[in-house]
């Protein structure tokens, strides 16, 4: 199947989703699973291109996301903003404070970078906690209305829904489409080795910093949607565990593809609403199913599905006869990753 | 990530990115000297500035600072052993703290003895340390996974100590030496003993520590596997022993830290978290992998927040993390640390 | 670069499709899975499946869950009572009492334990003849969570009652929330914040405690009048459940002409408070702290250390309350405070509530969580004997008898005001021999600390400036 073709298969799926899943799901599957899935996942994908394709592990996408989500409650409940031009100013904040993460921290990489934005997350996250003139403190803000539309009301759940899968399919054509750009380019470049990069005339430093523009851009967006899905937002929307819980997203997930950020999302998602109905222990069931996908799998349940699918393929050729096409082949190995 | 990628092109090919780090890995003493300095005369500075400002309690926040520096520093030269030898950030460290004071607790409500429950916690800890390490050599060479491993580990131990211990907050008493307080000289409030007794097991730690790198075989062995573990390897050292060892150190460590913390301080859930990224934050700004930077961290970080939780109570929390940003602005790699995250 | 691409675009296909099965699965298999699980929630989320997808079908704008529900039947058939308090994170302590206070109050009603953990629920219990189901969901005291948690047990379970929640913050969040669903009634457990009631109430919100400063009522006038103190220093945990503590102590004992030396705000999430110590000035007459559980006993462990107690402490309602009082100790002996429960209050409903909780939860004594949610609870329970388990109009006449409940609690009598807020009794207390002793009753406690309403509620809300102490 040519690609043009598959893009738009992909996308009729996608549509064909949008209309059935309202449809298939009570009202409450609707928002505190579905939404919440979508808008986690918006979040989540930014993320796993971060780490998939630039090879930078953050933990500050937390404050990012929240940066986006304080900017759009202060704005309105604040300062008497138009709900839409708070929402402008709020999607500009996630990559601006993408930008200013990048910049403290691109002189840094792996795990070391990782403690770095972790500190960075956890500055934001006593920033919106302490300093109340900003931020009114612990309380923050509360009773946020979302606006109208189209003639839509956000605030009920299928308009929501509409508007985050919408803002879930543009932010995944977002990524795809950076990945595509020289600058994808540069950021798989920055991921597999750092020297050599700088060595083709490229600066480390300015792909750094651009790759936390564009997860910052996903986290924005998630950020508005979160404070649509919460009506709220406060220091406990950000904190440390909130960060833990982005990660469990990503590593459920996988960050071979970005796209198994949603599936990560679903997953965690329907642990924290479901799990305590079976056990007491919630929280152990959690860990030992996240230590089991880190130790059983290298890419998430979406390497564990992109594997099944690929076998599942090779199978049907070979049922229908054909010799395995070389592309086949290779399915169950990493994709976008040039071997040695 | 990066890792992954080299451990599976290269299985055993450490050698070619350690060579490309040399320079830098080798910093010339004049540096550290240089650095050592600044920092020192950059530390009085704020904190003569702070006395001034304070008045007559500065010798207290003094030692309140060297107090939290010795926590610290008990907690962060494990973490920082650790990933200076395994490569591994061990998100589980305030969960073995914690479990390490729980058990010591345990242990002195049947013992009443405080230095047998350290003791006893100090094992326990380091066992748990061991056994996570076990798994974690599975997942050898991936630094991500090993990492996110570890926090799965965390999950688990918070929860099985909230199942274990309940969520009612509690303490440790002080061995009897240690119980009650000190007068302190043009003060009128007093300083606690057992916080006097918690500077001076860190100081005795610390020169333990240095002593065992620097004068036992165990010790050269140790910081060759920092340097070239490929290579010390080859030698028919094995490796897994060291790393164990370093592990068991670490845990014990955090062990020992969990039952000072639960003496002066107190145990109780999410306090694993809190001394987590207070280890982090040390462990950064002095630098992956360095226990001497370890060292230097702490006390800056302990001294830089009791003066900021006097002066400025509200912001002290951005305080502490403003150093942090300001260290790593004039050092991207910490006071004293070296391009190891290069490598992992 | 065509086969990645080709391959990707697969990729994204398979993960749309799997996301709308799951989804469409957790809809669907709501009630098929449970029956594996236990047998008495089979029903409850059953039912709520039933009922939640036959609203959504037909009603393309969502009202989370319309009044119609319970109409379709004459009567009720069964009533779901929610119950939320933090039961992860650095407050599962205080979730496990608050729970034991719930499933008291049901066991009053015929109900036997399914179990001895915390989830473990209450079944048989019935008001009426009609059957009451309980579901417990925990948050970890941050808003976000206490909504989820709370609109699964709505939504999902069809819990018509809730029971709680236990922080002051969650209980905004949730009042905001319930305020949509007049059905829907919401019995507070301990949030203590005055604004679940004091400002722009929600009418389907209740109350059967004091608040933050209710709780906190009576001290700063003992403290001037009686112990002679005339400038104080406080020392509190910075959000706004400590400035609701502070700011009451503060309004009266600045009122009587008293003055405040030092408001010293700690930041959530210290220690360490030797350095917060050292702030306080030598030459107050006394110190008010407020803050809870952990830091309560960090706090009172140092300044104890530190300074001997030089200086005379005040406590907060409850940084001394009996839940951590066994943890402080014998540093906790004498502290005064002033607070919803004492050990002593002398009334055969506290006796009986004590040997209550005492036999169905061996070692459990009578704190502020576990009594607080215990009357939240029975309140209920009372009502709904009152309208004979009859909620099919949309709660309406529960909701009324609700607001009309006086009886006499295990902590004194209580009714309620035009906020549904209630007004009770307070003690003051001294901490004697590890438990607390009444040194004076403070009958019928309101929401504005006796100050005329309109005059109390225009100050705003208290915060750490405000009052501002002259």
């Amino acid at each position: 199947m040519p690609a043009a073709s598959r893009t738009a298969a992909a996308l009729g799926v996608a549509a064909v989703s949008i209309v059935l899943v309202p449809m298939l799901v009570s009202d409450f599957v609707l928002l505190q699973i579905v939404i919440k899935s979508l808008w986690l996942g918006i979040v989540g994908a930014g993320l796993a291109f971060l780490i998939g394709q630039a090879g930078i592990l953050s933990l500050a996408q937390t404050a990012v996301f929240g940066a986006s989500g304080y900017v759009m409650a202060i704005l309105v409940l604040d300062h008497g903003w138009g709900t839409w031009w708070a929402v402008v100013a709020a999607l500009a904040a996630g990559p601006v404070a993408g930008l200013i993460v990048g910049v403290i921290s691109r002189r840094s990489s792996g795990l070391y970078l990782m403690m770095l934005t972790l500190a960075i997350g956890v500055f934001v996250f006593f920033f919106a906690q302490q300093y109340q003139p900003i931020t009114r403190g612990h309380t923050g803000f509360n009773g946020f209305d979302a606006p109208m539309l189209f003639g839509w009301d956000l605030n009920e759940r299928r308009p929501l829904f509409y508007a985050t899968a919408v803002a879930a399919l543009a932010v995944t054509a977002l990524l795809r489409y950076v990945a595509r750009t020289p600058a994808g380019l540069a950021f798989r470049g920055l991921r597999d080795n750092r020297h050599r990069l700088q060595a083709l005339g490229y600066s480390a430093e300015t792909t750094v910093v651009s790759a936390f523009v564009v997860a910052g851009a996903a986290a924005g967006l998630g950020g508005v949607i979160s404070v649509w899905y919460n009506g709220a937002i406060s220091p406990g929307s950000i904190d440390l565990t909130r960060t833990i819980e982005l990660l469990i997203v990503i590593v459920i997930g996988g960050t071979l593809r970005f796209e198994g950020a949603f599936l990560g999302a679903l997953a965690v998602t329907l642990l924290r609403n479901y799990a305590s109905d079976f056990t007491n222990r919630a929280e152990t069931l959690v860990g030992v199913a996240f230590m089991a996908v880190v130790l059983l799998t290298r890419h998430g349940l979406t390497g564990v599905l992109i594997g099944f699918l690929s076998r599942v393929r090779h199978a049907l050729r070979l049922v229908r006869g054909q010799r395995p096409a070389p592309d086949q082949e290779m399915a169950g190995r990493p994709v976008g990753r040039p071997g040695p | 990530m990066r890792a992954a990628t080299r451990h599976r092109s290269k299985p055993n090919g450490r050698a070619g990115t350690t060579q490309a780090q040399r320079p830098s890995g080798r910093r010339p003493t004049a540096e550290k000297r240089l650095v050592a300095g600044a920092v020192a005369a950059a530390l009085v500075i704020y904190i003569a500035y702070e006395s001034i400002q304070i008045g007559d309690r500065s010798l207290l926040v003094l030692l309140n600072g060297l107090t939290a520096a010795g926590l610290y520093f008990l907690l962060a030269s494990g973490f920082t052993l650790v990933f200076g030898l395994v490569r591994v950030t061990n998100l589980a460290h305030g969960g073995i703290y914690l479990i390490g004071g729980y058990i010591s607790l345990t242990a002195q409500r049947t013992t009443g003895n405080w230095l047998v429950s350290a003791t006893a916690g100090a094992v326990f800890a380091a066992a748990l340390s061991i056994a996570l390490y076990a798994v974690l050599r599975r997942l050898r060479g991936d630094g991500l996974r090993e990492t996110m491993f570890t926090l799965g580990a965390a999950i688990v131990i918070a929860d099985q100590v909230l199942a274990r211990w309940g969520g009612v907050p509690s303490d440790l008493d002080p061995p009897s030496l240690f119980n009650g307080s000190v007068g302190l000289p043009g003060s009128d409030l007093l300083y606690p003993k057992f916080r006097l007794a918690v500077v001076g097991l860190a100081v005795v730690v610390g020169l333990s520590l240095w002593a065992v790198m620097h004068r036992t075989r165990f010790g050269t062995t140790i910081r060759a596997s920092v340097d070239d573990r490929d290579m010390v390897s080859i030698l028919g050292i094995r490796v897994e022993l060291v790393f164990a060892a370093a592990f068991a150190i670490a845990g014990g460590l955090a062990g020992i830290a969990g039952a000072a913390g639960g003496t002066y301080l107190s145990l109780a859930q999410g306090e694993d978290n809190r001394v987590l990224l207070a280890s982090l934050i040390v462990v950064i700004a002095g630098g992956l992998g360095s226990i001497g930077g370890a060292a230097a961290a702490a006390v800056i970080v302990g001294l830089v927040e009791a003066f900021a939780q006097t002066h400025h109570p509200i912001l002290s929390v951005l305080m502490t993390f403003g150093t942090l940003v300001a260290i790593l602005a004039l050092r991207p790699h910490g006071l004293f640390g070296r391009r190891t995250d290069a490598r992992s | 670069m065509r086969t990645p691409k080709r391959r990707a675009l697969g990729r994204l296909l398979a993960v749309l499709t799997a996301a709308t099965l799951f989804a469409a699965g957790c809809g669907d298999n709501g009630d098929s899975a449970d029956p594996a699980e236990e047998p008495a929630a089979t029903a409850a989320s059953q039912d709520a499946a039933e009922t939640t997808e036959a609203d959504e079908a037909p009603e393309p704008d969502s009202e989370p869950e319309p009044t119609e529900t319970d109409a379709e039947g004459s009567g009720t058939d069964r009533i779901v009572i929610g119950a939320i308090s933090t039961l992860d994170g650095p407050f599962a302590a205080l979730g496990d009492f608050s729970m034991h206070g719930v499933k008291l109050a049901l066991l009053e009603y015929g109900g036997t334990l399914e179990g001895t953990a915390t989830r473990d629920g209450v079944t048989g219990a019935s008001v009426a003849g009609v059957p009451i189901e309980l579901v417990i969901e925990g948050s970890d005291a941050t808003p976000d969570v206490a909504v989820e948690a709370t609109r699964k047990m709505v939504e999902q379970d069809g819990a018509n009652i809730i029971v709680g929640p236990l922080s002051g913050d969650e209980g905004l969040a949730l009042k905001d929330y319930i305020r949509e669903l007049p059905h829907v009634t919401l019995v507070n457990g301990t949030s203590a914040s005055q604004d679940l009631t004091l400002r722009d109430p929600a009418a389907n919100v209740f109350r059967f405690g004091g608040d933050g400063a209710m709780w906190t009522f009576g001290v700063g006038t003992y403290a001037y009048e009686e112990l002679g103190h005339r400038r104080i220093a406080t020392v509190a945990e910075d959000y706004s459940y400590p400035y609701d503590q502070v700011g009451a102590v503060l309004t009266e004992f600045c009122a009587l002409g008293g003055s405040v030396a030092e408001r010293i705000w700690v930041p959530l999430g210290t220690q360490d408070y030797s350095s917060f110590i050292a702030q306080i000035p030598s030459d107050v007459d006394a110190v008010f702290f407020a803050m809870g559980g952990t830091d309560a006993i960090n706090f009172v462990k140092q300044y104890d250390e530190f300074t001997g107690q030089s200086i005379p402490l005040i406590a907060g309602p409850t940084a001394v309350d009996q839940s951590v009082l066994s943890e402080l100790g014998s540093r906790a002996e004498g502290l005064i405070s002033s607070g919803p429960v004492v050990d002593d209050a002398g009334l055969a409903e506290f006796d009986a509530f004590a040997e209550y909780l005492d036999s169905v939860f061996p070692g459990q004594t009578p704190n502020i969580f576990n009594v607080y949610y215990y009357v939240a609870t029975k309140s209920a329970l009372q009502a709904l004997e009152e309208v004979g388990g009859d909620i099919s109009d949309g709660s309406l006449a529960f909701q009324a008898a609700l607001a009309q409940q006086s009886w006499v609690t295990p902590i004194g009598p209580v009714t309620l005001d035009d906020n549904r807020q209630a007004v009770v009794d307070m003690y003051l207390r001294r901490v004697e021999s590890g438990a607390q002793r009444t040194i004076e009753t403070l009958p019928k406690v309101n929401a504005t600390l006796g100050f005329d309403r309109d005059e109390y509620v225009v100050q705003g809300s208290f915060s750490r400036e405000n009052p501002s102490c002259g």
